[in-house]
């Protein structure tokens, strides 16, 4: 729940890249594909996404 | 009210989509294989239809206000996916990605033109 209330922050884009990577399950390459970006801007979105969504977790609930 | 769930959500688990998912070289011959089937085999679209038909909603209902409209956008999906098929080159881009980027288009497609209508 706590995080669900993280995410409904984040933009359409990367809540998009989350879903097809964690509730769709799409490797890294099929969800570039998808978004029509190399897999190396994919990868890097990704862990920016997931270290932002860490951070605001701690700051908030910790 | 109550909700009636989508025909193809009822007969579906979150258990038979795990089992559809891609894990081996393997299992990604045999996709090739049953995409190139599935091109003259109604038979063999049904299959791709069930294994991809569970995960294509849930991406969906991220991007729709209803289950209802995600369940109806869901089928024209694969609607776009049986009529586009023909043409589709595995060489260009997986499968998976060649049918979520439809459904990805229809999404952007669907809604653009809801925002237009309500303004």
């Amino acid at each position: 729940m706590q995080l669900r209330a993280l995410l409904a922050k984040f933009n359409e884009d990367k809540k998009e890249l989350l879903a097809l990577r964690f509730a769709v399950g799409l490797s890294i390459g099929e969800i570039a594909g998808v978004v029509c970006k190399n897999e190396a801007a994919v990868r890097k979105q990704l862990a920016r996404i997931i270290a932002d969504l860490k951070q605001q977790y701690e700051e908030q609930y910790q | 009210m109550k909700r009636i769930k989508p025909v193809f959500l009822q007969k579906l688990s979150w258990g038979s989509l795990e089992k559809s998912t891609i894990s081996s070289e393997d299992d990604r011959t045999a996709e090739v294989e049953l995409v190139q089937k599935a091109k003259t085999d109604p038979t063999a679209f049904d299959l791709l239809y069930h294994r991809y038909v569970l995960r294509i909603y849930h991406y969906l209902r991220l991007r729709s206000p209803s289950d209802e409209d995600a369940a109806d956008l869901t089928q024209h999906v694969f609607v776009l996916a049986l009529d586009a098929l023909p043409k589709y080159q595995e060489r260009n881009l997986p499968f998976a990605a060649w049918l979520f980027r439809i459904a990805r288009n229809a999404a952007t497609d669907a809604y653009r033109r809801e925002r237009k209508t309500i303004s």
